[in-house]
């Protein structure tokens, strides 16, 4: 065995992990050696000052710390958890709620589209208001809050009788008796 | 290594606090310890060894007796000490001066161990954090090499080899520092 391959053994041959000839190879070459013999001692004492360090007490706060932070992550579980067992129900509540607004927004579009429809035919048929006289306002569902709100400029524009018919007709909802 | 009782373990299974307050008190000290050699810090040490016990509360469950307790808790204490010395930007080490209870020490001699210490502390400091736990796990600890395998998951033939490698690089910082080039 030369001197490299002997200081590359070194750590096995400390921890007595060298096959038994192996182990016999290096004794014999640190017995005739005195350089690697001198090296292996060197080598031998830095180590074992590794277990001269010190090994400290543990501070006393630790533990309540750990204890601590168990209990907080429990908190955290609980709330989460009680969320994860709920998720399901909030995913329905949310769909019913879009779903609804939905539903809501329409039955009041169509609500007034209606009113807009018996308004148009009544103002057209009943009143005999000419399409053209009714385009002055664009928009029917205006037309009929600006109507309840009495409106004197609409109200002038088509004449007196014409407003109480109209009047009339806004009291009772919009109805009309027929259509044609 | 020694073994702690498998009944606490099996309590700590079952959420006892008691008997995991046992558990930590069994495995404490080493676990501290091996921080503190890893990160070389005080304070660092001290949430390491937090966060390894809070994990080991947190997975016990998970825990099948497969292999030994000591082993499943020694592997997340690595594998934490490793990621944090790894992230650390630089490492200063004071040593602290522990006087033992009936212990009377010289100036001299207490001089002298803190100088110690900090030379070797020094030199681990310079070795890679996945060189440097063979050493504090061998040669500080005194588990085998098959302890060693089996916590950093590793085969014997890659214990030896990273070892070798690891005393001869802190002989090497430890002889630096004696002539006085770092």
């Amino acid at each position: 065995m030369d001197c490299q391959k002997a200081r590359k053994n070194f750590s096995l041959y400390y921890d007595e992990q060298l096959t038994p000839s192996d182990k016999m190879e290096i004794e014999k070459h640190l017995s005739s050696c005195n350089s690697c013999a001198q090296e292996y001692l060197l080598w031998k004492e830095n180590i074992s000052k590794i277990l001269e360090i010190p090994d400290y007490s543990v501070p006393n706060h630790l533990w309540l710390k750990i204890k601590d932070r168990i209990q907080r992550n429990r908190q955290r579980s609980k709330t989460f958890l009680f969320l994860i067992s709920w998720r399901w129900a909030w995913v329905s509540i949310f769909i019913i709620l879009i779903l609804s607004s939905g539903l809501f927004i329409n039955y009041k579009r169509n609500q007034q589209l209606v009113k807009n429809a018996k308004l148009a035919d009544f103002l057209i048929n009943d009143l005999k208001i000419s399409t053209d006289e009714i385009m002055v306002v664009q928009n029917f569902s205006t037309v009929y809050d600006f109507l309840l709100e009495e409106n004197d400029y609409l109200i002038d524009y088509l004449g007196e009788e014409t407003e109480e018919s109209l009047l009339e007709f806004l009291g009772k909802g919009g109805e009309t008796d027929e259509a044609s | 290594m020694e073994e702690i009782d498998k009944n606490i373990i099996l309590n700590c299974q079952k959420k006892d606090i008691g008997a995991f307050s046992q558990m930590y008190e069994f495995y404490k000290k080493k676990i501290y310890n091996l921080c503190l050699r890893m990160t070389g810090n005080y304070q660092d040490a001290e949430e390491l060894t937090q966060d390894v016990f809070l994990i080991v509360w947190q997975k016990i469950g998970q825990f099948r007796f497969h292999s030994s307790i000591s082993s499943w808790i020694y592997q997340i204490a690595t594998n934490l000490c490793i990621d944090k010395a790894r992230r650390a930007q630089k490492i200063s080490f004071l040593p602290l001066t522990e006087a033992k209870a009936g212990k009377k020490e010289s100036m001299d001699e207490i001089l002298y161990k803190k100088e110690m210490e900090l030379k070797l502390q020094n030199a681990l400091n310079k070795l890679k954090p996945q060189h440097r736990i063979y050493i504090i796990l061998r040669d500080k600890q005194g588990f085998t090499y098959s302890e060693i395998a089996q916590i950093l998951r590793v085969n014997l033939g890659t214990v030896k080899s990273r070892i070798n490698r690891a005393r001869m690089q802190l002989v090497k910082e430890l002889k630096e520092y004696k002539k006085g080039g770092k």
